[in-house]
């Protein structure tokens, strides 16, 4: 009876959110405010219905009521109550009530937000919210429904996919949702925008706490994704360059350009078109990606089986671009601008050059996503596209990214001067090479490591740098203790140095990768007793053994570690076998600290006894993990309200 | 594995998982100190799995993975280049066990695209910049004619400039 209830609750939600798209545009059209503060309400009760429909969802999943489709498939009754509600987003019909669950709460905050309610761009917006609603609704409601009836409830379920059991498989959709969702708001704000002709920036200044948060969700999305994948899938590595990676890579490139190039229309009111072209991108781009996980075009281990969703996201994605471009062109002599730069050394010049870079990288990553079906249209066969195809053509793109990173902030807006740039770069360029000097001296011989080190050193010298001397200036001019001057430097100017702190995230994260030019592996069969050595590691195999837990059975290998003589403790990679599922899930053993990762896989065993192991020692991965905390921190310093996240001047000139 | 002492359980347990996942070879790839290590997992990285697992060589462990390492590793105690190597593959499994597109015919598309992408992209901004630091240079010569209906804005402006110069000394 209950899921029949929620499904009822989404067929009212798909009705009231067509009749929000009219009450909010007849409304607007006939300045009618009764009707616009129904449409607004409207947008509220859709945001309930579909909460109380999750809710009936997840009360299924929690009760195990079997006699649900999607209950049955992918939970069990001997599943903790944690994975049996993380089961909501674990399959294709779930996961598209938790985007639209996400979708409609951002409307519904754009409905009774009262900051922005004077630019009269909400009805527009509301509406391009609620037609990307509708079509979810009709999604779930006619082909993806969680809340289909089994005709005979079976008495157990199929149980969730093991591999899906891990805190990180919990955390990664739900984070990537909340930034593709994201990315929906500035989008119809710019739709808006240009629908009511208004081309100013006041679009871009209303979204850019949405931008940076879906930005920073996105961030937190991937990386989450890798900590899954690092750990769960037993392959030694967080990034693969699998399709479904990058289709969520993509947008948080672009998303990435986008955030710095509306800072160009806001300094000097240029770069409209490109900024609109930039979010319609953004937008597609999570559109794209969700086709790629539900089509199946592509191979992956990531993407959704058995789905025929892709052709309808697909024709979805196709009607917004063609409906968003035809806006924009038809704007585009509104959006044209006065254009001017007066140096080619200037901020604005190197915030080009970041663009270039971020959306060739785009390009360079979408195109070899895609390039499979292009070689298989045109030859005839389908060409893999893999990671050292990414590394060979993207990672160069990204490496340069870095230096420009380094080099941006210490050029001035307007106009740099030689004798500033030798200023600001002289301390910087000798930390990196002093220390591709020294490195290269104690063997890292390999050139890519050995330039990424020094233009990562580079880049977060000059971060350091610009905290540094900010810190002093202000304790020349104010004689404030240096505590008390980082602390008002940075509060008093938190957009510009919460950019830095991400920055710094990003330059760790780009750390960690260098550390993959110097891993190491071991695969070895082993007799209990027998020692392992791998690196300045010395493995003691000590037995293979069992153990229950609740209703699985895991097998372990029990493992003392030593670093030289030095004893470490044991590790215990295992294999865990479930009931209800027929393959078993790989639990790696992780021993991490910051230099490097001791990870070890259990991978066989055979009847006498000798078992199998894949050991790798994965040096900086730490600074990984780090990294995408200290850019989760950066943008949170960035956005929190109060002083400090105000603009810098306007560089436009006065006619 | 040593069976005496442990628990009725686990003896049930360890015979139900040595029916069900018996998947240890013997040491199947090189040692990371043996001379042919590098050229092992250069070879491992440009080779899918064959088994449709949709996995690349490197990340796969299955019995196809494990026999393909061996293959591998047969082939390079033989003396075998690695295009040889990777050419024998090519042969079986056509080009689709590459992991990566070949640098020739169209293929090679795949490499240079984006290049010639970022290339087309550098020359459009370079040519953009051109014409708008000219523009200001223009506007500037203009501005030479009329300092006195502009004084005011301008020494707003560099009032500005002066503000936020003070940000990078």
């Amino acid at each position: 009876m209950l899921p029949d209830i929620g499904f009822i609750f989404l067929l009212l939600g798909l009705a009231i959110s067509i009749y929000v798209i009219a009450a909010y545009l007849v409304g607007n059209k006939l300045r009618h405010q009764k009707l616009l503060e129904s449409a607004k309400g409207g947008a509220g009760a859709v945001f309930l219905l579909v909460t109380a429909s999750s809710l009936t969802l997840i009360y299924a999943l929690m009760t195990s009521d079997f006699s649900v489709k999607y209950v049955a498939r992918y939970t069990s009754t001997d599943m903790v109550s944690f994975y049996k509600f993380s089961a909501f987003w674990a399959g294709n019909e779930g996961s598209l009530l938790l985007w639209l669950w996400m979708l409609v709460g951002y409307g519904a905050v754009i409905a009774y937000s009262k900051r922005h309610q004077s630019t009269h761009m909400t009805p527009y917006v509301m509406s391009i919210m609620m037609v990307n609603a509708i079509f979810f609704f009709v999604m779930i409601i006619f082909v993806a429904n969680p809340f289909e009836r089994l005709a005979v409830a079976p008495s157990e379920g199929n149980g969730l996919n093991p591999m899906l059991q891990h805190p990180g498989m919990v955390l990664h959709p739900v984070t990537t949702y909340l930034g593709y969702v994201g990315f929906l708001v500035p989008f119809a704000y710019a739709m808006a925008a240009l629908i009511l002709k208004r081309v100013d920036d006041v679009w871009i200044k209303i979204t850019r706490r949405w931008t940076v948060i879906a930005w920073m969700f996105l961030t937190l999305g991937n990386m989450y994704g890798g900590q899954w994948a690092y750990v769960e899938l037993g392959w030694g590595g967080m990034w693969a360059w699998d399709p479904v990676e990058n289709a969520s890579f993509l947008p948080w490139l672009t998303g990435s350009a986008f955030l710095h190039s509306v800072m160009i229309q806001e300094r000097k009111d240029m770069l409209k078109i490109w900024n609109v072209s930039l979010i319609i991108i953004t937008y597609g781009l999570t559109l794209f990606g969700t086709f790629l996980v539900r089509s199946g075009v592509l191979s992956s281990v990531h993407a959704f089986a058995d789905s025929n969703l892709g052709l309808y996201f697909l024709l979805f994605l196709g009607a917004m671009m063609i409906g968003s471009l035809y806006i924009m062109f038809d704007r585009l002599n509104l959006l044209r601008e006065q254009r001017e730069i007066q140096s080619f050394l200037s901020k604005e010049s190197s915030f080009l050059i970041n663009n270039l870079l971020l959306v060739g990288a785009t390009f360079a990553v979408f195109w070899g996503t895609v390039f499979p079906l292009i070689s298989e249209a045109v030859t005839n066969v389908k060409v893999t596209v893999g990671a050292p195809f990414f590394n060979q053509v993207a990672g160069p793109i990204l490496l340069a990214m870095i230096l420009v990173m380094g080099i941006c902030p210490l050029i001035a807006w307007q106009k740099s001067s030689v004798a500033n740039l030798r200023s600001n770069f002289l301390n910087p360029l000798v930390v990196a090479l002093v220390l591709a000097a020294v490195l290269f001296f104690l063997g890292m011989t390999k050139p890519w490591a050995l330039a990424a080190t020094s233009i990562i050193a580079f880049a977060t010298a000059t971060h350091i740098q610009e905290f540094v001397r900010g810190t002093m200036v202000r304790m020349r001019m104010t004689g404030e203790g240096p505590l008390t001057a980082f602390k008002n430097l940075t509060l008093k100017s938190r957009r510009r140095y919460g950019g830095y702190v991400i920055h710094l995230g990003i330059f760790m994260l780009a750390f960690s990768f260098v550390g993959e030019f110097y891993h190491i592996e071991k695969t070895t069969s082993v007799r209990a007793g027998e020692i392992i050595q791998i690196g300045d590691y010395n493995l003691n195999f000590n037995k293979l053994d069992a153990r229950r837990e609740g209703p699985n059975e895991i097998v372990y290998a029990d493992i003392s570690v030593y670093k030289g003589e030095k004893y470490l403790g044991k590790m215990h990679p295992e294999k865990i076998f479930y009931p209800t599922w027929p393959q078993p899930r790989t639990n790696v053993a992780v021993r991490g600290t910051l230099a490097e990762d001791l990870y070890i896989v259990l991978v066989g065993w055979e009847q006498d006894g000798t078992t199998a192991l894949k050991i790798k020692v994965n040096p900086l991965m730490m600074w990984a993990w780090i990294g995408m905390y200290v850019m989760v921190f950066g943008s949170i310093f960035a956005l929190w309200p109060g002083q400090g996240t105000a603009l810098g001047p306007k560089y436009t000139r006065r006619s | 594995m040593n069976l005496i002492g442990i628990n009725r359980f686990k003896s049930k347990l360890i015979l139900l998982v040595l029916v069900l996942f018996i998947s240890a070879g013997p040491t199947w790839a090189f040692d990371p100190t043996h001379p042919d290590y590098q050229l092992y997992k250069e070879i491992e990285n440009s080779l899918m799995c064959t088994d449709g697992c949709g996995m690349t060589l490197i990340a796969c462990d299955n019995t196809t993975a494990i026999e393909m390492r061996e293959k591998i590793r047969q082939f390079i105690n033989e003396g075998i280049p690695k295009e040889d190597i990777l050419q024998s593959f090519v042969a079986i499994y056509g080009l689709e066990v590459l992991t990566f597109p070949p640098k020739k015919g169209f293929n090679i598309t795949a490499w240079v695209t984006p290049f010639v992408a970022l290339l087309a992209g550098g020359l459009t901004i370079y040519l953009a910049l051109d014409k708008w630091v000219f523009n200001h240079e223009e506007y500037d010569l203009d501005q030479d004619d009329e300092v006195s209906h502009q004084e005011i804005d301008l020494e707003d402006y560099v009032q500005i400039l002066e503000k936020e110069q003070k940000k990078y000394l």
